[in-house]
């Protein structure tokens, strides 16, 4: 992954507060932010976040860029959406914390790429990639052992109870994963997705920085 | 337009606030015939449903009587009450207006003994606290009615409880057989002071008012805290009747924010602040904390402000609130994050005052006349035109009293203007 | 009378959430919806696609879906699993509302020689059971009403946020208090208890990756649920009614708690309540927790 995002020399870098204006996706409605604190009052996990989708906006606009990358705030989103919907400015919160956690990844923080939710949401791509489909057994295991082989087996024996009583109900899918017919379109489609992704991150990381 | 053409010289004020009242008397002063038209029994509007102004806390009554001596002596006034506008024809200075009259089961003779409010069983939710109590259904709108006169509701009519009120009447006031009906007047100028309602807290749905218990609005506080109020002045929770010492009180509520109202009232901060006037004068040991984005107390109202800023009892938290919850004792609970600290926070009160902000009134009045509006619903003031169409008050933007009375004498110049041109043409 | 619909089930209803297939198969004909499936669909990418390769390739997942809806026609695409919804929704707004974003999806289509042009409609079965067939049609079929039994209906978040109460997503309920449980529900003739938790969230999110947020979480709505004494919790959602259910032993040992409450689908209460058989049509054979006073009421 290539970081297109420019480097910040000031404490205090306001073209990373552009930038995200520009290119995350409803950034641009971050300047309509009054902090009023509606967002993080109305959050399930609010208290568990270090700053809070507020702080967190406060700290975009003033350019803390490296905080706000390694901020665990983008990983404690449940995307239950009441922020977004009780927001008074119509910023989509939910929305934000998602695009910022994937622009993390790809600017390639350790925070974010070891992030669970990151070696969670790689195991699910996997599978979605490789059969269309998520295989929850699949999906699970390969994010257990994405910490290690000891973590997965401990993470594993810990839900096998859970599992094998979703086998008895027929609520787990067991045998060979199911597929969708035609994967060969839907990887062409996917790779090609990648590359004009990467084309247009490359574009963006070029006009802030004009 | 050549002469020939008689051009009225009476303007039209529609609704019986302070605005329309205002404009009213100062037109009427200035020589020209008025006619005021009022929807519901009695003029005062919102203004008689406050107990006392800020900052002065003075108390509004006086200023209404005062009005309602300068209607009584001037002879170039005529009151309708009862009455709304139906349609409305013609052009500057020359205008024909219909208006639609409501039976009040009342004639003018009427001696406001109460004698019919005795003989009445049946009883209706009192509009003028809000609903929170009940008057009978012979009733007079409150103390400071203008005219001073009872009105019977029509859930009764047809009912042997009517002809016991009417037999209970000395001096023959009830007429049970009023009708509806409607009248033509030429104008050549209408007010429009149709004012305001509060916005419907129970649309703001994650505050709860109407579900939890004790969460009321701006205005109902307002006459819990009046010696006509339902409480006698008694500041208590409607739940339990106790007295509500912990008091929360949530700004911006419906105000500044895209799915409500899009803009600032302007009155909600001010009025908080006198609330918790109130209730410090009530209470030595209430405490009281004001939830608030930011406190927009313009110029001279500052000071007011600053005064309850120093009271140690009142405590304000920078945060918009995210719910408002029943607590496990039952209390209502405010939930939120205070932007100032981060603490993320849950607070039990005896009482939730919701600040909730002003629109337009119910588009009844007027709502067959093509009137020009903004994007909220308020009536565009027309500056730079003669125009015969003119807005007072809170119809045309959220305003405070003072300010409502501004406007509504500016108006009051606008329609003699209006007038004037459409004598000239 | 019968309206088409295309249909997208998601991947839950091949495994955790057979149940909500199989109940919403079964009360579909009676409720006049004709649910037809989309050929060959994928997975939506639902809350986490995005962050392995990126808004784009996690839209383009949807993109291929709504190509292959729109094969069928301009009917409308519903579907009946909140992610499911939400991504699949979300998507095709934003190939609305975005030139370039719909430019750059159909360059990815064209790969497989697929377009899409955004002209479609993407539903919630529960929006569609509200606006198009209507609680009073739900009403009629019922044969057999669930008198007695108390249920705490529980919308959960991703229902009803946030799209319930906008223009596209039919306006159709509230963000924070929504009504259509409870008449679902009250039209069975169940009990619908108070629920003040109606849409809280179960972290269904992070339960896989961070259990000890969401035990919390959920521990709250049981605990309510308990207060309120309900027979059963109700919700629309796949992710919330596994996360309720396979969790309470968890929950019990970590707080020392005793909940057995079954979690249920509003489905498998229409069924019960449309007196088709309640462990085959309604599926409540696949409850991990019992659901024993539902099945004895439809099996007198």
């Amino acid at each position: 992954m290539t970081a297109h995002l420019p480097e910040t020399k000031r404490k205090y870098d306001l073209t990373f507060a552009r930038w995200v204006s520009r290119n995350v996706h409803g950034g641009d409605k971050l300047n309509m932010c009054m902090q009023c604190g509606v967002c993080s009052g109305s959050c399930p996990l609010g208290e568990q976040m270090d700053y809070g989708p507020r702080r967190l906006f406060m700290m975009i606009r003033a350019g803390m860029k490296d905080e706000v990358m390694k901020s665990d705030t983008i990983w404690n989103c449940v995307a239950c959406y009441r922020s977004e919907v009780r927001c008074p400015r119509g910023v989509p919160v939910t929305h934000i914390l998602d695009s910022l956690s994937v622009v993390a990844v790809r600017e390639g923080y350790a925070e974010a790429k070891n992030a669970e939710t990151t070696r969670f949401a790689k195991a699910f791509w996997w599978s979605a990639k490789k059969f269309g489909l998520t295989d929850e057994r699949l999906v699970t295991a390969l994010y257990y052992f994405s910490g290690g082989i000891g973590e997965g087996i401990r993470k594993g024996m810990a839900n096998q109870k859970i599992a094998l009583r979703m086998i008895g109900k027929k609520r787990m899918h067991v045998g060979m994963p199911r597929k969708i017919k035609r994967r060969g379109e839907l990887k062409k489609i996917l790779a090609k997705a990648v590359e004009i992704e990467n084309r247009n991150d490359a574009a963006a990381g070029e006009e802030v920085k004009s | 337009m050549s002469n020939g053409k008689l051009s009225s010289r009476t303007i039209l004020v529609v609704g019986g606030g302070i605005a329309g009242i205002s404009a009213t008397v100062e037109a009427a002063e200035a020589g020209y015939e008025v006619v005021l038209v009022e929807s519901s029994p009695t003029l005062g509007g919102r203004v008689a449903q406050l107990n006392r102004y800020f900052p002065k806390l003075c108390q509004p009554t006086c200023g209404l009587e005062i009005n309602y001596q300068r209607i009584k002596k001037n002879r170039a006034i005529k009151v309708y009450t009862m009455t709304s506008v139906g349609k409305v024809e013609g052009e500057t200075g020359n205008f024909t207006v219909s208006l639609n009259t409501r039976p009040r089961f009342v004639k003018a003779n009427c001696t406001a003994c109460g004698d019919c409010a005795g003989a009445a069983e049946s009883e209706i939710d009192n509009p003028f606290n809000y609903g929170m109590d009940k008057t009978k259904a012979a009733y007079l709108p409150h103390a400071m009615a203008f005219p001073l006169r009872y009105v019977i509701d029509p859930s009764v009519i047809g009912s042997p409880e009517a002809e016991k009120i009417k037999a209970s009447c000395t001096v023959d006031a009830v007429d049970l057989e009023d009708k509806e009906g409607s009248f033509e007047i030429g104008v050549g100028a209408i007010i429009w002071a149709t004012g305001w309602q509060p916005y419907g807290a129970e649309k703001i749905t994650q505050y709860g008012y109407g579900e939890v218990a004790d969460v009321i609005n701006n205005v109902e506080m307002e006459r819990l805290a009046a010696m006509n109020g339902p409480t006698a002045g008694r500041i208590v929770r409607p739940s339990d009747g106790k007295e509500a010492k912990r008091v929360a009180f949530i700004q911006c509520a419906g105000s500044r924010d895209e799915k409500h109202l899009p803009y600032c009232s302007r009155i909600c901060c001010l009025g908080s602040l006198k609330h918790a006037a109130y209730l410090r004068e009530q209470y030595a040991d209430a405490e009281i904390d004001i939830y608030y984005i930011d406190i927009r107390a313009h110029d001279k109202l500052e000071g007011f402000y600053q005064k309850l800023k120093n009271d140690p009892q009142v405590n304000f938290i920078k945060s918009k609130p995210g719910s408002i919850v029943r607590g496990e004792s039952g209390d209502p609970t405010v939930k939120g994050e205070n932007t100032i600290t981060r603490e993320i926070y849950a607070n039990s009160y005896d009482l939730v005052v919701l600040a909730t902000g002003m629109e337009p009134s119910a588009r009844g009045e007027g709502s067959s006349v093509n009137l020009q509006r903004d994007e909220y619903g308020f009536v565009v003031p027309c500056v730079f035109e003669p125009d015969g169409m003119i807005a007072a008050g809170v119809a045309s933007g959220p305003l405070d009293v003072s300010m409502s009375v501004q406007s509504a004498t500016a108006a009051a110049l606008r329609a003699i203007q209006a007038i004037a041109q459409g004598e000239g043409k | 009378m019968s309206k088409s619909y295309t249909y997208y089930p998601g991947c839950t209803s091949r495994s955790s959430s057979m149940h909500l297939e199989k109940s919403l198969r079964a009360i579909a004909p009676k409720l006049g919806m004709e649910l037809n499936e989309i050929e060959d669909w994928n997975c939506c990418g639902t809350s986490v696609g995005h962050i392995a390769e990126g808004r784009l390739p996690n839209a383009a997942l949807s993109a291929r879906n709504l190509a292959l809806a729109k094969d069928r026609g301009e009917d409308d695409v519903v579907t009946a699993c909140a992610a499911c919804f939400i991504h699949t929704h979300d998507a095709n707004e934003q190939i609305r509302e975005d030139e370039g974003f719909k430019a750059d999806l159909n360059e990815a289509l064209a790969e497989a020689g697929q377009a899409y042009d955004g002209s479609l409609l993407v539903r919630h079965v529960c929006e569609v059971m509200v606006k198009d067939v209507g609680v009073d049609a739900i009403k009629a079929q019922v044969t057999n009403p669930l008198t007695g039994l108390k249920v705490a209906g529980w919308t959960g978040c991703q229902t009803v946020r946030p799209f319930a109460a906008t223009e596209r997503g039919g306006m159709f309920d509230d963000f924070d208090d929504p009504k259509f449980m409870r008449d679902f529900i009250e039209a069975c003739g169940a009990e619908a208890v108070e629920f003040a938790n109606n849409t809280s969230c179960c972290g269904g999110s992070v339960a896989v990756i961070s259990p000890q947020k969401s035990l919390q979480l959920m521990k709250t709505i049981l605990d309510e649920a308990k207060e309120r004494e309900a027979d059963c919790v109700a919700t629309p959602c796949p992710l919330c009614q596994q996360n309720l259910e396979m969790y309470q032993d968890l929950i019990n040992k970590e707080f020392g708690t005793d909940f057995q409450i079954p979690v249920v689908f509003y489905s498998q209460l229409m069924a019960v309540a449309f007196g088709l058989n309640p462990l085959t049509d309604a599926a409540l054979n696949q409850q991990m927790i019992p659901a024993t006073k539902l099945v004895e009421m439809g099996t007198k």
